[in-house]
């Protein structure tokens, strides 16, 4: 009975993310203009490496196709996770996530279906053209190959665990600061630099780069987006262990914000 | 004097994009579309005097809002010619705008987040009114109209009665000779819709202002103007005085009863029984024929009153009437009565 | 009063709002202003990470590229703080909301420029003036060269932003297509001009000037030439002219009515 029970709690929770694909693929002609966006950015920059590295040059150790292919998982990935301060912004202020989902598990667990959803859901939709555009800008990557594939996509997906537990944190601050839009921006940014959205972090100058190494933001895409343009099995293993033990604390964290943010709900009043 | 607006013959037919269905019909859509005549306004033809008063009504979709951006020089018209205090409108536009002035009762031109003063002062700059001048004015139409406590608030913490009083002064700011008014007491109370009226008469009254006002309301037309406009379906439906569509049309009250017990109401003469439903009743009063205080106590006397409202009748069923009285058919008119009414003739 | 004294009044006037918009909301200004300036400081980071490892791109040095952005900010600034309608214009046709500069008595291209401000654009002249004063080599002449140019590059940003969206007149789904084309305008101001092929050099001074916007103003600041800046001007002023072409011909369209179903 208790299989039972936990088969179709989990089918909930896969009906919900399947939802969540449908959303994000309801708007083609938001995807066009992100395709549209990513190949602008990808032309520049390939035309910015071939005029830096020439033929053969390379910076820190990644030739221009390896750049390339970087950049195209990286942005791919901030194209395809989801807003989640908005809806949860909305459900703190009507009240409904205290009242609705009573228990931690199923509010954050819902979030992370659907987040997990609408990333895989964008994700698809947008590597495929991306995926060709880089291949045509800059051919292959010399590492890549299936066998490599593999654990760079487990990567990706640590990864993207992380980034949920990073976003829902402070998403979840809604229940103290109405106003928390600056967060964000700040998040965004810290990303951008720490998060190594343009280069893989180790090729940062000294102390940038051991602090970008601390932080868990690096282990979002751009870790992973590294090891599928450059493999590295020492590499991949560290990676996959931080972005564990990362992804697990942060999700910690977000259910005591959570915990604690319900609490002081029922305590004001909704 | 020469009449302040003349349109003869006016038309405007809209080419509207009409989607085929099916994807053969979204990519047509996006690169040739097909297009669908919709006659917005047709054959037009009135004049209005200098100083009147004159309401334009009519159901949504009738072509008010058109008609008012072709007099304004907005819209080109189809077909048809209009002549606003000597100007072709949409030929001489910059120069009519110094002498009208239009305020559209649902878009603001207030700034939202800063004090009427402040919006007065920059319209005092775009209608090019010299300093000195446009202070004075404001301080008149401030002082005559009451604005003192609201002219320096945010318009964000003004009621939408204060924001429209400011909106209507706003209008007035540069002395026009004709001001427009598209539905400028929609979504008011009663208090503030009367301080609305009262402000346009005065302003009728003393500067001679031409007004040429739409409206939804049948209330306003009684109160403010002597001649009205009934437009349906781009056709004009009726050019009369106010007297005598009153006399013909609006007399009518609708009451509405809650009672404690249902009741059959005695048969009164103009009183005509629309629905009647458990306690609930509801009755169209012949105000001429019969008075909504005698109805009341007629109804009194057999049962107590829980919840009683008057209303004017929706303007559908004024103009229905209209076309009734004019032997139009149903299917040419407007959009038939939506309530069946049991006559007692 | 004559003709310009009289415009200069209704200019002005819009100023003195805005400002007083930015008085009432100094916190949501202030903060504004910030973000942005340290949004565009951000975006350098990349370019000082790539000059440690190398030490010129194309023939620029690192410096070279803080000007560039120093006058790419500032032009899309002065733009925004002023004149930000030429961002929305699209949404402004599109939702029928030129009736309201139709219906006043000033020329609809000058009301609609001048109309509104963005507060966040301040933020890029700050980070703009900032960035410039710090790269430079302080010699006074820059100092006069800069406003000149970064205001021919506000002028060509400005008209195409209303070239751009004018294509709403003629056709009513171009939205993406009008941001697409004003997106790419602002990025390719952002990058030095020789790393692109030579054809792609001619877009940059004819369909998306950001040659006009950011890299001839550069050029001349780092070698001034009469010629050359006349060049400029005269093109700010071909683009101003052009916009007030394409936009009044789009109002045409507007006044018949067919854009969007406009009804009652």
């Amino acid at each position: 009975m208790g299989r039972m029970m936990m088969w179709r709690k989990i089918g909930k929770y896969v009906a919900m993310a399947r939802q969540a694909v449908r959303n994000r693929l309801a708007y083609p002609r938001e995807i066009l203009g992100r395709v549209m966006f990513l190949a602008l950015i990808l032309f520049v920059y390939d035309r910015l490496w071939t005029k830096v590295l020439g033929e053969r040059g390379d910076f820190a150790g990644f030739g221009h196709a390896q750049l390339i292919w970087y950049l195209l998982i990286t942005e791919a990935a901030t194209f395809s996770f989801p807003r989640l301060q908005d809806r949860v912004s909305t459900d703190v202020k009507t009240g409904d996530i205290a009242y609705r989902l009573n228990r931690p598990a199923s509010y954050l667990g819902q979030l992370l279906a659907e987040y997990l959803g609408e990333t895989l859901a964008g994700a698809a939709a947008i590597s495929v053209p991306g995926a060709g555009l880089a291949f045509l800008l800059a051919g292959r990557p010399p590492d890549l190959s299936l066998v490599h594939l593999a654990p760079a996509l487990a990567a990706l997906g640590l990864g993207t665990l992380v980034s949920f537990g990073l976003t829902a944190s402070l998403a979840l601050t809604a229940f103290w600061v109405e106003d928390n839009a600056p967060f964000f921006w700040i998040y965004s940014k810290i990303n951008f630099v720490l998060g190594g959205l343009f280069l893989p972090v180790e090729v940062y100058p000294g102390f940038l780069r051991t602090l970008a190494e601390i932080l868990p933001f690096r282990l979002i895409f751009s870790a992973p987006a590294r090891l599928a343009v450059r493999f590295d099995p020492v590499l991949l293993i560290r990676t996959l262990i931080a972005q564990a033990v990362w992804a697990a604390y942060l999700l910690a964290l977000a259910w005591l914000i959570y915990g604690k943010g319900v609490r002081k709900l029922n305590v004001n009043g909704g | 004097m020469a009449p302040a607006i003349t349109a003869v013959g006016l038309c405007k037919t809209f080419q509207v994009p009409v989607k085929e269905p099916g994807l053969h019909g979204s990519i047509k859509a996006v690169f040739r579309p097909s297009r669908r005549a919709v006659d917005a306004v047709r054959d037009l033809s009135f004049t209005v005097a200098r100083g009147e008063i004159v309401a334009c009504i009519g159901p949504n979709g009738a072509g008010k809002s058109t008609t008012i951006k072709m007099l304004t020089g907005i819209l080109f018209p189809t077909a048809g010619e209009a002549v606003v205090l000597g100007l072709v409108p949409w030929r001489d536009r910059a120069r009519l705008n110094r002498r009208i002035a239009t305020v559209f009762g649902q878009r603001s031109q207030l700034w939202y987040h800063l004090p009427p003063a402040d919006t007065f002062e920059l319209l005092g700059r775009i209608y090019e009114i010299p300093g000195p001048e446009c202070r004075a004015r404001v301080r008149l139409l401030v002082e005559e109209f009451g604005l003192g406590e609201v002219w320096r608030t945010p318009v964000r913490k003004l009621s939408l009665g204060q924001r429209m009083r400011c909106e209507v002064a706003a209008a007035f700011l540069h002395r026009p000779e004709v001001v427009f008014l598209d539905e400028p007491t929609i979504g008011l109370d009663v208090v503030a819709k009367a301080a609305i009226r009262e402000m346009i008469r005065r302003l009728n009254r003393e500067e001679g202002v031409t007004v040429f006002l739409t409206s939804h309301d049948p209330t306003d037309i009684e109160e403010l103007c002597r001649r009205v406009l009934v437009i349906n379906h781009g056709r004009l439906v009726l050019d009369d005085s106010v007297a005598g569509m009153r006399r013909d049309y609006l007399e009518t009250k609708i009451l509405r009863l809650l009672l404690d017990r249902p009741v059959d109401p005695p048969a009164m003469p103009g009183v005509t029984v629309l629905k009647r439903k458990g306690p609930g009743l509801k009755l169209a009063v012949d105000t001429t024929k019969a008075s909504i205080d005698g109805v009341l106590r007629a109804i009194l006397a057999m049962g107590s009153v829980v919840d009683v409202t008057v209303t004017d009748p929706p303007l559908e069923t004024i103009i229905a009437a209209i076309y009734q009285s004019k032997g139009l058919g149903a299917g040419e008119g407007g959009d038939g009565p939506d309530d069946d009414v049991e006559e007692d003739r | 009063m004559s003709t310009a004294v009289r415009r200069l009044r209704f200019i002005a006037g819009y100023f003195k709002l805005n400002l007083a918009m930015a008085m009432a909301y100094r916190g949501s200004f202030l903060a504004q202003v910030f973000f942005m300036a340290a949004n565009d400081a951000l975006l350098l980071f990349f370019w000082w990470v790539l000059f440690r490892r190398f030490p010129a791109v194309a023939g620029w040095s690192f410096r070279d590229m803080v000007v560039l952005y120093a006058a790419s900010a500032t032009a899309f600034g002065l733009g925004a703080a002023f004149c930000s309608n030429f961002l929305g214009l699209s949404r402004l046709v599109s939702e029928g909301q030129l009736d309201y500069f139709l219906a006043a008595p000033q020329d609809p291209f000058l009301h609609v420029l001048v109309a509104r401000g963005w507060f966040a654009g301040w933020g890029d002249i700050a980070f703009g003036v900032g960035a410039f004063l710090l790269a430079g080599d302080g010699s006074p002449w820059r100092l006069i060269v800069f406003p000149a140019v970064v205001l021919c590059g506000a002028a060509v940003l400005v008209s195409f932003g209303f070239i751009y969206g004018s294509l709403s007149f003629f056709w009513g789904r171009s939205e993406a297509l009008s941001g697409m084309a004003f997106e790419s305008l602002l990025i390719f101001s952002l990058w030095p001009g020789e790393i692109f092929p030579a054809a792609l050099r001619l877009l940059f001074f004819t369909l998306i000037p950001a040659g006009l916007v950011s890299h001839l103003p550069v050029r001349l600041l780092a070698r001034f030439d009469w010629p050359l800046f006349l060049a400029l001007l005269a093109a700010a002023a071909g683009a101003v002219c052009l916009a007030r072409f394409v936009f009044r011909a789009g109002l045409r369209r507007y006044e018949s009515g067919n854009l969007v179903a406009m009804r009652d």
